[in-house]
């Protein structure tokens, strides 16, 4: 090495180990044999996947750092009782998982409180005007009241049925989830503008079909 | 008539959750395999409907999203990072179960219906050596003299084959005997006879400093009459007491 050469930071080459890897590190780490060393390729292995999961749902840096080591001491306590009958990043992903929740339904707010949205972006909902009675399906009792729920009913199933697959998804998640376009987007593996054409036209089409019905269609 | 906008969206819910639940929750893996698009049209269709009705599942589909996708050679800064977190880490896992397990290993232990009978031995025998002690600090604080004991003196004239018969309640007694100066022995023994000279108790006495034998009775004799034999080292008797206890008063 000649002078003013530098070391580049030490990179440790087990970090990309192999599936088959992984696997050995697992054995080993049952089986007892340098279990630190064999749990340390594991971690490695799976950091990135933690930290990609965490970092759009935990904002603080602290709390996500907190949460991985959370994830990972309890990875170290059940590895022993893995048996492999699932995956191994599907049983990571499941801990995981109910660590965040855990985490998530401990907050101010629940699970309602994540992810957390400017105040500006919130839609701004109609007052209801003062003495106006909320009705509720138990309080139509009267027969004629039950029969234009019924309609009603019948005719958004039918409206609904009409639309394409991906739009009443995209639909029932938005209104019956509350997800953003962003979130629906991710769950369904597609971009969040198709989700928004996919509104856009659902809402076009139901309109069409139940303005006359419901007066006004909105989500 | 005007209608509220909540109406289309209550009616939708009121919908949606009259509608039959499509499936049973997807596991991990299957939301993992969903999100690479490993599944059948079908499938894929089924666990879109499971979606729309279950929040929990939807949560897991994101967070299998986040896992699925294919992991990126990590660069120096990431690489720094994963080394600190895990010097963090290192120090909080628990010792490996099998150095605990070495350090343990040995005789099983018993079961619990074997170790209870073995308790109460232990206890029963802790008892019993404690309650021995305590009998023999009791016969020890018996055996002691004790302050204001009547102190009898047997002296020579008293003594001889017939001499006079000593005098003395029952109850505690310390009697002091006197033997004959001119044949001081390094041990005496008393005996103690009841009037049917039967031997009632045996004592082995040495001479003290006023070369005087002393005797404790703690429980004293019972009223009666008893002779002291006085005797040397061989069982040669040397002097003889008559000994009479009367009834306390």
């Amino acid at each position: 090495m000649s002078l003013g050469e530098r070391t580049p930071p030490a990179v440790d080459d087990r970090s990309r180990g192999g599936p088959e890897d992984v696997l050995r590190a697992v054995r080993d780490f049952q089986q007892g044999a340098d279990r630190e060393q064999s749990f340390e390729l594991l971690f490695r292995r799976f950091r990135p996947r933690v930290e990609r999961f965490l970092a759009p749902r935990v904002f603080s840096p602290e709390e996500r750092l907190d949460l991985t080591q959370a994830i990972f001491l309890r990875i170290y306590k059940g590895l022993e009782g893995y048996r492999g009958e699932g995956s191994l990043e599907g049983w990571v992903l499941h801990i995981a998982f109910n660590v965040y929740r855990d985490w998530r339904d401990r907050q101010p707010g629940g699970r309602n409180a994540v992810p957390e949205i400017s105040i500006e972006d919130l839609p701004v909902a109609p007052e209801p005007a003062p003495g106006a009675q909320v009705p509720s399906p138990s309080a139509a009792a009267s027969p004629l009241d039950r029969i234009v729920r019924e309609e009603r009913l019948e005719a958004l199933r039918q409206a609904i049925s009409e639309l394409a697959p991906k739009q009443r998804l995209c639909v029932e998640l938005h209104v019956y989830q509350e997800r953003t376009m962003q979130e629906i987007a991710a769950a369904l593996r597609i971009s969040p503008e198709t989700v928004k054409a996919h509104l856009f036209q659902a809402r076009q089409r139901l309109w069409d079909k139940l303005h006359t019905t419901f007066g006004t269609v909105e989500f | 008539m005007a209608e509220r906008p909540s109406d289309f969206r209550g009616t939708l819910l009121e919908l949606i959750d009259a509608s039959p639940e499509p499936m049973d929750h997807p596991s991990p893996d299957q939301w993992i395999a969903y999100q690479r698009g490993d599944l059948s049209a079908d499938d894929e269709a089924r666990f879109q409907e499971h979606l729309v009705r279950c929040r929990d599942c939807f949560d897991l589909a994101a967070a299998a999203a986040d896992f699925a996708q294919p992991d990126e050679k990590p660069g120096a800064a990431q690489e720094l990072e994963t080394a600190a977190l895990w010097r963090l880490l290192r120090p909080q896992l628990d010792p490996p179960p099998q150095n605990v397990r070495k350090i343990t290993d040995g005789p099983k232990r018993p079961s619990r219906g074997f170790r209870l009978p073995t308790r109460l031995a232990a206890t029963f025998f802790v008892a019993l050596v404690g309650m021995t002690a305590w009998n023999l600090q009791q016969w020890s604080a018996r055996k002691a003299p004790r302050p204001n004991v009547p102190i009898f003196d047997v002296v020579a004239n008293q003594r001889g084959p017939a001499g006079q018969e000593l005098t003395m309640p029952a109850g505690p007694q310390i009697l002091v005997l006197h033997p004959d100066p001119s044949e001081q022995l390094p041990v005496y023994h008393l005996t103690i006879r009841d009037a049917t000279s039967r031997e009632l108790f045996s004592y082995k006495l040495r001479l003290n400093r006023d070369l005087a034998l002393t005797l404790y009775l703690p429980a004293g004799l019972p009223p009666g009459r008893y002779r002291l034999e006085l005797a040397d080292g061989a069982g040669k008797v040397l002097e003889t007491d008559l000994l009479r206890v009367t009834a306390p008063e």
